[in-house]
């Protein structure tokens, strides 16, 4: 390592400070979450994380956040793609709008969404709404009402206290990721091999499934991984959204703080390791559809 | 198959890129696009693969006499070789090869069996028989140029066009791929067309030359005609080193263009000739079969003079020395183009 030419001078000084970095921020507190729920005897930590509230929302975590994350992969780079390989009216504000749900407080992105999907809500409640608005127009103008009460009803959104809204607010929570890390590999893209394919005879079909996706395959699993881990954390924002019935619709980060609350702060450090323990299993497969994608990198 | 393309004009804005190009590729041909960047000459190879689409009003581009100025680049059946190859970064140089064969409907596609076979006689054909398995970014150069001349062969195209095929190459890979192609095109007789900016590439490798500045094609000739009988001054300044002589014309004013191996020096001035002029030696650069001999005229103008080494040796020449120079042949323009 000594040998070979330095960007950064002192490897030993930017190595240590990146292990005390980790260390300090990442490794210290998660083995200080082991050790609390380590306080716990063997029995007591398998009674607290089988308790079937806390395996349903575990479930719940893990389902939505999966979800999310599938929706976030495929329209995150549709929006990627249209962002960079289309030209159209403010396209530029549509880009920096993407960077929203990162600086948004949670919180408010659920109350927001909650609102909007509530029976009462302009998204929930969207054909009573209409009625009302057209026949308020209608008055104005003195004719009577056009639209008798109800006649809109179903048109509306069922409450999306459940599952359906918790997945809605996630999705929105990490649609950042996917967009921010496919977009600069299809700003690098060379239009040559698009012409290479098409004067080979591919169609506009197998030039993206063969030529684009493998390249940007990569930063793609990688935005996924990232939304995927950003919804498992999530907290803010559903707590707003979702009703929070134990064992139907609460999340394991509720689960967690609601242990906090009562003071069982072993079996809430329980809790927090099967969910990190899952979630790093889940993205080490990811981190590994990854690299594999990346195999052709590896020179001899 | 024989290439034809009528009056094409391609402009971006208003800057005009090709300024009606007529040109004629007979079959099998071997065919160089001559110029300096900027001249036009990889827009018209990308007009022909239909790349490019050729300004409104422009004629066509005929493929064996059929129009195919509107079929699509992927139907116009043409092999396109990219300056950096782009090659696949993900697929290793078989599936790069097979990528043409494996993209084909259904109806037409080869089996496996016969894509594999198919591949391997690329292979060897390009030299890289054992180099199957491996990906873009292992191989040299010289060998991504080979894989994308192989990928473009595979699907079996009626023209082979290559955008400066050998541009990002050092000179001696260069030189060995150059003759190498040609080599190739004498055994497969397709139609080729090959931009470059290097003069004697385009006269070493091809059977004509099509010279082009600012959008047009100056002179279309075979090799040894545009280097013995240059069309315009254009064309002779381009194709090699030159020195210029005013007021020296025979027919009146104007100017001569001469090669500085078309200068003969002389000890003595009776064996020089009544042309015969004085230099005094400047400068002597050794550069292996060719000594260049600088002279320093009495108005003060340089000539640069190339002599063989024998010559050079028999002469034994001294910076410093005075001798007489005089023109063996010269080119002659009338005052009529800028310099």
């Amino acid at each position: 390592m000594s040998r070979t030419h330095r960007v950064i001078p002192g490897l030993p000084l930017t190595l240590g400070y990146t292990l005390f970095y980790l260390s300090a921020l990442v490794l210290l507190p998660l083995a200080a979450l082991a050790l609390k729920a380590g306080q716990m005897s063997a029995p007591e930590f398998f009674r607290v994380i089988t308790d079937p509230v806390v395996t349903a929302s575990l479930r719940l975590t893990f389902f939505a956040s999966t979800l999310a994350a599938l929706i976030n992969a495929v329209f995150g780079l549709i929006v990627a793609w249209s962002l960079v390989r289309y030209d159209f009216p403010l396209r530029r504000l549509f880009d920096a709008v993407i960077d929203f749900p990162f600086a948004l407080p949670t919180a408010v992105a659920g109350l927001t969404f909650a609102n909007l999907f509530l029976k009462d809500g302009w998204l929930g409640g969207f054909g009573p709404r209409l009625v009302e608005g057209v026949n308020a127009l209608a008055g104005l103008t003195g004719a009577g009402p056009l639209l008798p009460s109800g006649a809109l009803d179903w048109l509306t959104f069922p409450y999306t206290g459940q599952t359906g809204g918790i997945v809605i607010v996630l999705v929105f929570v990490g649609l950042p990721f996917v967009v921010r890390t496919v977009q600069p590999v299809l700003l690098e893209w060379d239009p040559e091999y698009e012409i290479a394919a098409r004067s080979l005879g591919a169609k506009p079909a197998t030039i993206f499934a063969r030529v684009i996706f493998p390249e940007i395959a990569p930063a793609w699993v990688s935005g996924v991984a990232l939304a995927f881990a950003r919804a498992v954390g999530e907290y803010g924002s559903v707590i707003f959204i979702a009703a929070n019935i134990p064992g139907r619709s609460q999340i394991a980060p509720l689960q967690i703080v609601t242990r906090l609350d009562d003071f069982q702060y072993a079996q809430a450090s329980a809790i927090g390791v099967v969910l990190l323990a899952i979630s790093l299993l889940i993205l080490l497969v990811i981190n590994g559809l990854e690299s594999f994608s990346r195999r052709h990198e590896r020179t001899a | 198959m024989t290439i034809e393309i009528r009056n094409i004009s391609k402009s971006y804005g208003d800057n005009k890129i090709l300024q009606n190009i007529d040109l004629k590729i007979e079959s099998g041909e071997l065919v160089a696009l001559l110029g300096p960047s900027g001249s036009g000459k990889t827009t018209l190879l990308r007009v022909i693969a239909g790349i490019e689409q050729a300004d409104e009003g422009s004629g066509p581009v005929l493929f064996d006499d059929v129009d195919v100025s509107d079929v699509d680049l992927g139907k116009r059946r043409i092999g396109f070789v990219f300056q950096h190859y782009a090659l696949f970064k993900h697929m290793n140089v078989f599936e790069n090869i097979a990528f043409g064969l494996r993209a084909k409907p259904r109806r037409e596609r080869p089996g496996e069996a016969q894509i594999r076979e198919k591949v391997q006689t690329l292979l060897d054909l390009i030299q890289l028989g054992n180099m199957a398995q491996r990906y873009p970014s292992q191989l040299s150069g010289g060998q991504r140029q080979r894989v994308a001349l192989a990928r473009a062969l595979a699907v079996e195209p009626r023209v082979l066009l290559l955008d400066e095929p050998f541009g990002a190459l050092d000179a001696t890979v260069r030189r060995e791929l150059r003759r190498w192609l040609r080599r190739l095109h004498d055994t497969i007789h397709v139609t080729t067309i090959f931009v470059t900016h290097d003069q004697e590439e385009a006269l070493e490798v091809s059977d004509r030359v099509a010279v082009m500045n600012a959008g047009r094609i100056e002179q279309y000739a075979p090799p040894q005609e545009v280097y013995e009988k240059p069309a315009s001054p254009f064309v002779f300044k381009f194709l090699g080193n030159y020195n210029l002589f005013h007021g020296r014309g025979q027919s009146g004013d104007g100017a001569a263009l001469v090669r500085p191996h078309d200068i003969v020096i002389h000890r003595d001035r009776d064996s020089a000739g009544p042309d015969a002029r004085l230099g005094l030696v400047s400068h002597i650069g050794f550069g292996g079969p060719v000594v260049k001999v600088e002279l320093e005229t009495e108005d003060k103008t340089h000539v640069d003079v190339e002599v063989t080494t024998p010559t050079f040796n028999d002469l034994a020449l001294k910076r410093g020395e005075t001798v007489w120079f005089a023109l063996r042949t010269q080119q002659e323009y009338e005052y009529d183009f800028v310099i």
